[in-house]
């Protein structure tokens, strides 16, 4: 069967920690 | 007339792309409009174009086809995703900063047009490094290395365009003198508008794709089934037959390539302000990626369908699969999209070698005393002449050429990221230092390249020159810059930049402006588990 999880994982988790790097720059006035 | 809806929508997709440049020509009639579109443009444009221009021929029939013999998860883990990332807030968001206060950075400038403003890299590399040799290289390198991607899109979209019964020569010159026209006529703000039309014309014609592809094997879990027996390891996190040493070396090219490649750069200058930049690349980022997944799924379906399909033609595993599984309008809209992609890359590939043929090459080096309408014409001369010598090249369809493109922008990766992180957080970084790092670096890449293709000699464990370049690169800047001193001019400078990268921004933010991270996280979930539903 297939096992793509930690591609998933690498994959998705670009996105949310560019959102999260958003979050923190706006927060902190630096973007 | 099953031939004629077949074309239907690459027609129209032409008549678009002529349509937006004689609409958007009048932005195009200064420098400052011509080059960064009055730096202005709002999230969506720039969302369109950051994600048109990251996705290029390469990306969607060439990583189809190296998914197709490699695994999903190969060309998922070597796309550079996390470039985008390693762009935005290293690279992009200083190099807007500096952009935004370059009035008060500029010290002297000899030439008369738009002297104190950025209009490319190497502006901002010559105001670091002050020295002509820097702009000199750096410049040559963005037309030299932009070329060979450039060949490899426009043989990509002749031979898409031969699926609708072209002759590869007839579909090469009819992309060119496209090319030319548009780019000439409207400049960035055309390009940007016809980079959006086409997200959308790709994104929409991949999301059509994927029902009738699995609906054409009898759903997913069929084609896991069906395909992980022949080739076993097709559906998991390391893909088939793939050895470790290469997937991360994949992954760290087209990552620093992302993060350095002047035509994704010089993008950065027109976005109208920081948090549009920093918006536009997080939504563009989750788009691509959630592209990318389901446009490797889709086209995994040939593993079934088309069974005969050899190593040597999987490049046209695309245009097959739509042609076999969508009704003839639908296979069109495809067609129509891998001509999109292709497009919406190269036009801008093209006029960033425009910019730094006219700007960093004939006014900065040669004619500095040149007006706004003479380095206007000298521009959209360029555009001419250098698509055609793209044309050239791909007329004689090399056959080396997917080694050329990952060989053109893996030069960026070596040199450009390096000049950008030490010009921007090194204030210790000197001329001396970069001139030599850079020189060293290009030596050896282009060394080791001439080495391989005449095949004199190969790196051991099939090395990347990248791998050695970076490296090489690296040390020598910074062991030559502790060596050497800065001037008292770059000492200033230096210290500026600094200063300058570090202040707070003055666009205060609003509650307004966290909906787009949270929706992303959403989204970006919602992607995630809907995946893991699909292959568990």
């Amino acid at each position: 069967m297939a096992d793509l999880t930690w591609t998933i994982i690498y994959t998705q988790g670009i996105p949310i920690v560019g959102a999260l790097l958003l979050i923190y720059y706006f927060a902190t006035g630096r973007g | 007339m099953d031939k004629f809806l077949l074309v239907l929508p690459t027609i129209i997709a032409l008549v678009v792309v002529f349509g937006v440049v004689e609409y958007f020509k009048r932005k195009a009639q200064t420098v400052e409009g011509f080059y960064v579109a009055n730096r202005g443009i709002n999230i969506w444009l720039l969302t369109g174009t950051y994600v048109a221009s990251w996705v290029s021929i390469t990306g969607m029939m060439g990583w189809s086809s190296l998914a197709f013999r490699k695994g999903i998860a190969f060309s998922m883990w070597t796309f550079g995703f996390w470039g985008v990332l390693f762009f935005t807030f290293l690279v992009g968001l200083p190099l807007r900063r500096v952009a935004k206060y370059s009035h008060e950075l500029i010290e002297e400038s000899k030439t008369k047009v738009e002297s104190k403003e950025l209009l490319t890299p190497p502006d901002f590399f010559e105001l670091r490094f002050p020295s002509k040799w820097i702009r000199g290289i750096s410049s040559i390198m963005l037309v030299g290395g932009l070329t060979f991607y450039a060949v490899g899109q426009l043989v990509g979209m002749s031979l898409a365009m031969s699926h609708v019964g072209l002759g590869y020569g007839t579909a090469l010159i009819i992309c060119t003198i496209v090319l030319i026209w548009t780019t000439v006529r409207a400049g960035t703000p055309g390009v940007i508008v016809n980079d959006t039309i086409n997200m959308f014309t790709f994104v929409f014609a991949v999301f059509l794709l994927i029902p009738y592809c699995l609906d054409a094997v009898g759903g997913i879990g069929n084609l896991i089934t069906l395909t992980e027996k022949a080739k076993p390891g097709m559906w998991k996190d390391m893909g088939y037959q793939n050895a470790l040493f290469t997937i991360i070396s994949f992954n760290l090219i087209w990552n620093f390539m992302t993060a350095g490649s002047p035509h994704l750069v010089q993008r950065a200058y027109t976005a109208k302000s920081e948090k549009v930049f920093l918006k536009a690349q997080v939504i563009g980022v989750l788009i691509v990626i959630a592209w990318c997944w389901f446009l490797y799924i889709s086209t995994q379906t040939g593993l079934v369908l088309l069974p005969d399909l050899t190593v040597k033609e999987a490049d046209n595993l695309l245009p097959l699969i739509a042609i076999k599984v969508l009704p003839t309008f639908l296979a069109g809209m495809v067609l129509a999209a891998i001509f999109a992609v292709g497009f919406s890359t190269i036009n801008t590939q093209i006029s960033n070698m425009a910019f730094g043929a006219a700007r960093d090459i004939y006014q900065e080096l040669i004619r500095p005393d040149v007006t706004e309408q003479q380095l206007l014409k000298v521009t959209k001369w360029m555009i001419a002449v250098l698509s055609i010598v793209v044309a050239l090249f791909a007329w004689t369809r090399p056959w080396f050429i997917a080694e050329l493109t990952t060989w053109g922008v893996a030069f960026y990766g070596a040199c450009y990221v390096p000049m950008f992180v030490c010009g921007f957080f090194w204030k210790r970084a000197t001329t001396p230092g970069i001139l030599t790092g850079i020189s060293a670096g290009s030596v050896v890449f282009i060394g080791l390249g001439l080495l391989k293709f005449y095949g004199l000699y190969n790196l051991p464990y099939g090395i990347h020159p990248f791998l050695v370049t970076l490296p090489v690169t690296v040390i020598l800047i910074v062991v030559v810059s502790l060596m050497t001193e800065q001037s008292e001019q770059e000492k200033r400078v230096a210290a500026k930049i600094r200063e300058v990268i570090a202040r707070k921004t003055d666009e205060p933010t609003t509650a307004a402006d966290y909906a787009v991270p949270v929706v992303v996280i959403i989204v970006a979930l919602i992607v995630a588990f809907t995946l893991y539903g699909m292959f568990s």
